[in-house]
């Protein structure tokens, strides 16, 4: 009876244990973040699909639901969803363009959506391919159309944020159009300002008469410009001291050529 | 009027054959052959070098035309008012010169619709085959400068070459003897004919001269000449002296010396430049106004070459179709190729209202010299003569900076260059101390929109009708609203897109301004001339 009890009592202590250990446990994950990965591999087209959650923004619910409109992309190309909160670059671009090229290869074909919490900014990166389909003023329209989830008047909902624009990408790739009304409003009146002005210019042009420089003028007229005998004497010399510069001459070789070839992919995005 | 020595008939001017040519009859007849019979019509000996006349005299605006011909005109050709003119006989000083119309009407009317067709801005009634036909020749009064430069020429000049950290300057004596001289630079002479005018129909070719008899003015109109010579002979001397230097580098002997009073202060006297005689000419030229309630505008045609010039207004509604018009196309480069940040608009929206208020506040300027006459020597001769040496100062400095044209651009260059190699070195520095570059930027564009404000609020007094500085508080204010927007540096995209159209809606009203004083800088104010008629000389 005895070792029963004491067994008993054990057991109940270890109950007692693992359930403060799971409810610390449970606290611990409401209090931190936590780190999601995941990835998959479309076999049909040799595509990759990654999601990496570093600022744990999204549930397990939530990343199944990206997983699947992503998995729709790779039917076109590569895809990823990052998410930081501290990355050492100087701004999103390079982020994203240095993690395309770990990930999928500097040369393929794909898209990368970043939530950088660091520089406060998302960002529609593209490479390959991609680019003549979601060119960079695409991808500001994206990420002009989505920015606004990832703000503080939608509480920060990343997740729909992340969602409309993969839905527009998608969009995109199967050929069809997104909204884009605010680029066509500003088009259209900047058109408008520019057409005015042009044709300002044009008037101001067309009513500009020209007047007869002084060579047509004289051709009109009876002139006459000849000097008999003439000749020249030297009068005297004057010099002055003005050394020459010994820095500035000199072959000067050939510049690095500067940085050029080494971006390739592009993109667009929006302060959050 | 010159009667038909067979039939009695009217006879006038006729351009194909230059001869005179009977209305009933025609036929031709030498314009000479009419000489005798209008010395006949001289009273007394003292006009000897006159002729007789009939002077038109517009009751609205004081104009006067001439003509040989005492048929009453029906309209004025300086205001444009539809009108019964004065009419009353005059002797006139008899020109030395004419060159005889040398286009007919069809073809100057040729000439003008060529252009018009061009011109698809302009207002219908521009274009209307009844407004067309108003063209009148009238002969135009110039005078004719002899220049002469005759004697020893003594001029400075040098040479330079550098031997190792020296600079030498060889000096030289250029010596001959001149024979040069300019016969035919010629000025209008008439104060109702504006300098601007008669410097764009130019040039008339003056070995196409003839001995004036007032038969060529038959079937014509002709001005009165009413300014002295002597505002223009200081400006045909320097031309001469001008001519000549250039010329003189040309002489083989010369070649390779630089001739060092070229952009010196040297009087045209320097190389003996003088005005040996000043003829009185005649040039052609047809000539139709068009008048909208206070202003006017005129076509003139060169009656030698056929050379159009003409104040060209524009129709509103014409011009706003034509700007949808374009917009189009430009509305699609824009979306296709184009990347649109609202940042970068907002910044492109208060950029282009700068320039717009630029442009505007330039056009408020022409229209107020314009206006002034400040360069009309001929005008300014007649009715505020105390402004003219101001005039030729202007127009010498001008003329100065055109001749130097070579090394304005070169400066401008040269200046580009430096501002382009201070910006590099500046903008990383002002990045290093963290300076906001968009701030500093939106600063330079509002403080140039202030100045510009400045400039163009000042000019207001002299602009006739409305006075409208809407598109400018509408540019100030859009620019300091950008500028916050940028500094506050909002996420919302609406703040960008805000301010941006507030930004194009004041370049619009801007706009409109400009178009709307563009009537007014492309025609003239309704002249008022108080002529006494005649030539001062006489």
């Amino acid at each position: 009876m005895t070792v029963r009890k004491i067994l008993t009592d054990k057991l109940h202590m270890a109950k007692v244990l693992m359930m403060s250990l799971m409810l610390m446990l449970t606290v611990l994950q409401s209090c931190c973040t936590t780190y999601a990965y995941a990835g998959s591999h479309n076999t049909k087209t040799g595509y990759d699909l990654i999601i990496d959650d570093s600022a744990g923004y999204f549930s397990e619910g939530e990343m199944a639901s990206l997983k699947e409109l992503m998995g729709q992309i790779t039917q076109y190309c590569n895809v990823a969803l990052l998410t930081t909160t501290s990355h050492s670059y100087s701004s999103t671009f390079n982020y994203a363009e240095a993690y395309f090229d770990d990930a999928f290869g500097p040369s393929s074909d794909g898209t990368i959506f970043v939530i950088d919490r660091d520089l406060n900014e998302i960002y529609l990166y593209t490479n390959g391919r991609v680019r003549s389909t979601i060119t960079d003023s695409r991808a500001y329209s994206i990420t002009d159309n989505t920015y606004i989830y990832a703000t503080a008047s939608k509480d920060y909902d990343y997740y729909t944020c992340s969602y409309k624009t993969f839905e527009q990408v998608l969009t995109l790739m199967e050929g069809r159009r997104i909204a884009e009304p605010m680029k066509y409003i500003c088009s259209a009146l900047l058109a408008i300002i520019a057409a005015l002005l042009i044709n300002y210019f044009i008037v101001m042009f067309m009513s500009r008469s020209r007047k007869a420089n002084i060579r047509e003028i004289l051709s009109g007229t009876y002139a006459n410009v000849r000097v008999n005998n003439p000749g020249v004497e030297f009068t005297n010399q004057t010099k002055r001291y003005s050394p020459q510069s010994s820095g500035s001459s000199g072959g000067g070789g050939h510049s690095g050529g500067g940085g050029g070839g080494g971006s390739h992919g592009g993109g667009g995005g929006h302060s959050i | 009027m010159f009667s038909c020595p067979n039939c009695g008939g009217n006879v006038k001017f006729d351009i194909p054959s230059q001869q005179l040519s009977c209305e009933y009859c025609h036929e031709l007849f030498d314009p000479y052959s009419f000489e005798n019979k209008t010395k006949d019509a001289e009273e007394t000996p003292s006009y000897e070098s006159d002729y007789e006349v009939t002077v038109f005299t517009c009751p609205q605006c004081g104009g006067e035309i001439l003509s040989t011909d005492n048929a009453a005109a029906g309209f004025c050709s300086f205001c444009g008012a539809s009108t019964i003119l004065y009419s009353r006989i005059s002797h006139e000083r008899r020109p030395n010169y004419i060159i005889p119309f040398q286009k007919s009407k069809e073809d100057c009317k040729q000439a003008y619709s060529t252009m018009m067709k061009k011109a698809i801005f302009a207002p219908k009634e521009l274009k209307d085959p009844k407004y067309i036909d108003s063209f009148r020749g009238i002969y135009m009064p110039y005078w004719a400068f002899y220049v002469t430069q005759k004697g020893p020429l003594n001029l400075s000049a040098s040479k330079e070459y550098r031997r190792g950290d020296y600079v030498y300057t060889d000096h030289y004596k250029l010596h001959g003897d001149m024979d040069c001289y300019y016969k035919g630079l010629s000025y209008d002479a008439s104060s109702s004919f504006s300098d601007s005018i008669s410097e764009a129909l130019a040039p008339y070719d003056l070995k196409g001269m003839k001995n004036f008899t007032p038969a060529y003015l038959s079937g014509f109109y002709a001005d009165t000449a009413d300014v002295a010579p002597s505002v223009y002979q200081k400006e045909a001397e320097i031309t001469a002296y001008d001519q000549t230097i250039e010329q003189i580098q040309k002489v083989p002997q010369f070649a390779g010396y630089h001739i060092d009073s070229i952009g010196g202060n040297v009087s045209p006297t320097y190389l003996n430049t003088r005005t040996e005689t000043v003829d009185s000419t005649m040039f052609p030229v047809w000539f139709m106004s068009y008048r909208k309630n206070d202003r006017v505008a005129y076509v003139t045609v060169n009656g030698q070459t056929g050379k159009v010039v003409a104040d060209l207004p524009i129709d509103p509604k014409k011009y706003l179709l034509g700007s949808l018009l374009l917009a189009v196309p430009l509305f699609f480069v824009f979306a296709l190729f184009f990347t649109l940040l609202p940042s970068k608009l907002l910044t492109l929206s208060a950029i282009l209202a700068l320039v717009t208020a630029i442009l505007y506040t330039a056009e408020l300027s022409s229209i107020a010299k314009k206006d002034s006459f400040s360069e009309d020597r001929g005008h300014l001769y007649k009715n505020a003569p105390d402004k003219l040496a101001e005039a030729n100062r202007k127009i010498k400095s001008k003329a100065k900076q055109k001749s130097g044209g070579k090394k304005s651009m070169i400066t401008i260059f040269v200046l580009i260059y430096i501002i382009m190699i201070a910006g590099f070195t500046i903008l990383p520095l002002l990045a290093e101390v963290s300076i906001n570059l968009p701030i500093v930027l939106w600063l330079v564009i509002l403080i140039a929109m202030i100045v510009v404000f400045v400039i163009g609020f000042n000019k207001m007094d002299s602009i006739p009708g409305k006075q409208s500085i809407l598109g400018y508080i509408a540019a100030c204010v859009a620019i300091a609203v950008g500028g916050v927007i940028t500094l506050l540096h909002p996420v919302s995209d609406l703040w960008y897109y805000g301010g941006t159209i507030f930004g194009l809606i004041s370049v619009g009203l801007s706009i409109g301004d400009i178009i709307r004083y563009y009537n007014v800088l492309s025609t003239r104010r309704l002249p008022q001339f108080d002529k006494q008629g005649g030539d001062d000389r006489a």
